[in-house]
């Protein structure tokens, strides 16, 4: 696994891709910290954290995951890496966590805006640090969605739009839900991966959701590994 | 070292690979031969472990691939027709890389350092490989396939695209190689088959059309002697008298080169030297021999007469090869995977 992640970060920044990355959640963050707190004249950073970075999140995540498979399907060197000795498991928890570290490095860009609220105010620490904890179990269970298309296309392109679409279609979820019969409907409903995020927006750590997202971000990993190990068949 | 049994691949309908089986011993150095589109890569892509096969069961090393997939991978080399390589990373960064994927335990630095002196890219280890030529990012495939030391080397296609320079370089590499490793060597270029390998397995559309030992293949085609002659004699006359030479076998009428002459394709028994009777029988009948040259027969023929389909006659055919003609080379890809 190690040598995987190595790999995905040399990806990352050794080319334009990962500070592009980098750049585009610093640019929307700003812009969303001077719409909703400055503007506003608020100290209270919950609404910024629950509501628009998730946006920022999900349109992060829907470009990281341009790079995972589909670069290395264009590039033939999945050949490579599919022939050697190392398993599957360990090739899509690599890509996994070399997600991980570029979208925890965007999201500890956000302790500049927490810094700004402290010096002209006074920042509530515990709010901050349920939401911080929020965004990277959010962005944990987002890669691994990312990661999952990823594995079902060879084209960039359709990896960033298919993620994005998936994003957009469980945001949809519990709008969808209320035309259902109730016996499904609390399940499609908790396919809004969002709206679990209302607890950290609080500034709760609730175990549930937690849980919530470990989970959730296992079993779309697995899934990646099957469809992987499944395409090899075909 | 290597046992292919009853290996089946298809794409949806087609079926790019029927129901081979071959068995490979430590140490051999095989070619694997066909035109685009035979199934060679793929039958490689399923040895290497990269897909799977949709029947049969392949053994590496006593490790069968579907069972013990890390055992029998760990002693694979692989270059695959298009070297997978990262552009964005130092020829450095990428052996590393890959020493780690493989887990390999030799000591680094040494174990790195050997490999690039042995495929001569020691002197480009701290670029870029997006900045290398041709031949020198296949070099360092070669490169990547070696580390590890693994004792099977798989390559598909390693001289496409290389300038005759880099292509004989890359052959007595991986001859030397052979010295110690058993290799398998796919290509469409017969000569390459030819100068390298040992034993050659031919096959078309799926099928192994041939597997043999190069030398006994070379030897059953040279095992007649060919002439092409040019006689001034009576057209109608030529073929008739010619069969009637004791230890002819064959006579095939070409055509008329010259005006006043006839030109004849000949095959005489082996260990015959059809030129004396020959030259007694247009002696007597007053005719005149103005050419008679030996024809061999490549491997070249051999392959189009295995592999021969109706797409393949015509300009394809070398009619008079005598020796072997370096045939040219070409970028072409097969349509497969």
């Amino acid at each position: 696994m190690g040598a995987i992640l190595k790999r995905e970060l040399i990806g990352f920044f050794k080319n334009p891709s990962g500070y592009f990355i980098l750049a585009i959640y610093a640019l929307l963050s700003a812009l969303f910290f001077n719409l909703f707190v400055i503007l506003n004249s608020t100290s209270y950073m919950g609404g910024y954290f629950g509501i628009w970075l998730t946006l920022v999140s999900m349109i992060v995540v829907s470009v990281l995951s341009m790079r995972f498979f589909s670069e290395e399907k264009k590039h033939k060197t999945d050949q490579l890496i599919l022939t050697s000795p190392l398993g599957l498991n360990a090739l899509v928890l690599g890509k996994f966590f070399g997600g991980m570290i570029v979208y925890t490095a965007a999201t500890l860009l956000n302790l500049i805006y927490v810094v700004i609220i402290d010096w002209f105010g006074k920042a509530d620490y515990g709010l901050v640090c349920a939401n911080l904890l929020g965004t990277l179990l959010l962005g944990a269970c987002l890669i691994s969605i990312a990661l999952f298309v990823s594995s079902l296309t060879e084209s960039s392109i359709g990896a960033a739009a298919g993620t994005f679409a998936v994003f957009f279609l469980m945001m949809m979820a519990d709008f969808v839900a209320v035309f259902l019969p109730s016996g499904i409907r609390t399940v499609v409903a908790r396919l809004n991966i969002f709206l679990e995020y209302t607890n950290f927006m609080n500034g709760e750590i609730s175990l549930a959701s937690v849980i919530y997202y470990l989970s959730l971000t296992a079993l779309f990993l697995f899934l990646s590994v099957r469809i992987i190990e499944r395409r090899r068949w075909r | 070292m290597i046992e292919v049994r009853g290996l089946t691949k298809r794409y949806g309908k087609k079926t790019a690979v029927d129901n081979i089986s071959f068995s490979i011993q430590g140490g051999e150095i095989v070619g694997f031969l066909g035109p685009n589109g035979a199934g060679k890569s793929t039958t490689m892509n399923m040895l290497t472990g990269y897909i799977s096969s949709n029947v049969g069961t392949i053994s590496i090393g006593g490790y069968d691939l579907l069972e013990f997939p890390k055992q029998a991978k760990q002693q694979i080399g692989y270059l695959p027709e298009v070297p997978p390589l990262y552009m964005d990373m130092t020829v450095r960064e990428y052996l590393n890389f890959v020493y780690n994927l493989k887990g390999c335990k030799f000591p680094r630095q040494a174990h790195i350092a050997d490999i690039c002196q042995v495929v001569r890219i020691s002197h480009v280890y701290h670029r870029m490989i997006k900045n290398l030529s041709k031949g020198y990012r296949q070099r360092v495939g070669l490169a990547q396939a070696l580390i590890n030391n693994p004792e099977i080397l798989i390559l598909d296609e390693p001289t496409v695209g290389l300038d005759p320079k880099e292509i004989v370089e890359i052959r007595n590499l991986i001859k030397r190689l052979g010295e110690t490793r058993t290799i398998i060597l796919s290509s469409h270029v017969l000569s390459e088959i030819q100068a390298v390998c040992e034993r050659v397995i031919i096959i078309n559309e799926g099928h192994i059309v041939t597997d043999a030992l190069t030398e006994d293949l070379a030897r059953s085609a040279a095992a007649n002697s060919r002439y092409a002659v040019r006689v001034a004699a009576p057209e109608d006359q030529v073929v008739p008298v010619f069969s009637a030479i004791p230890g002819m076998l064959h006579v095939e009428y070409v055509g008329c080169m010259e005006p006043g002459t006839v030109d004849v394709m000949i095959e005489a028994e082996k260990d015959t030297d059809i030129r004396r009777a020959l030259f007694e029988e247009c002696a007597k009948r007053g005719w005149y021999i103005l050419v008679i040259t030996p024809v061999g027969v490549s491997l070249e023929d051999i392959f189009l007469q295995l592999v021969e389909t109706p797409d393949l006659e015509g300009p394809a055919r070398l009619e008079e090869t005598s020796g072997m003609p370096e045939p040219s080379e070409t970028t072409e890809t097969e349509e497969q995977k």
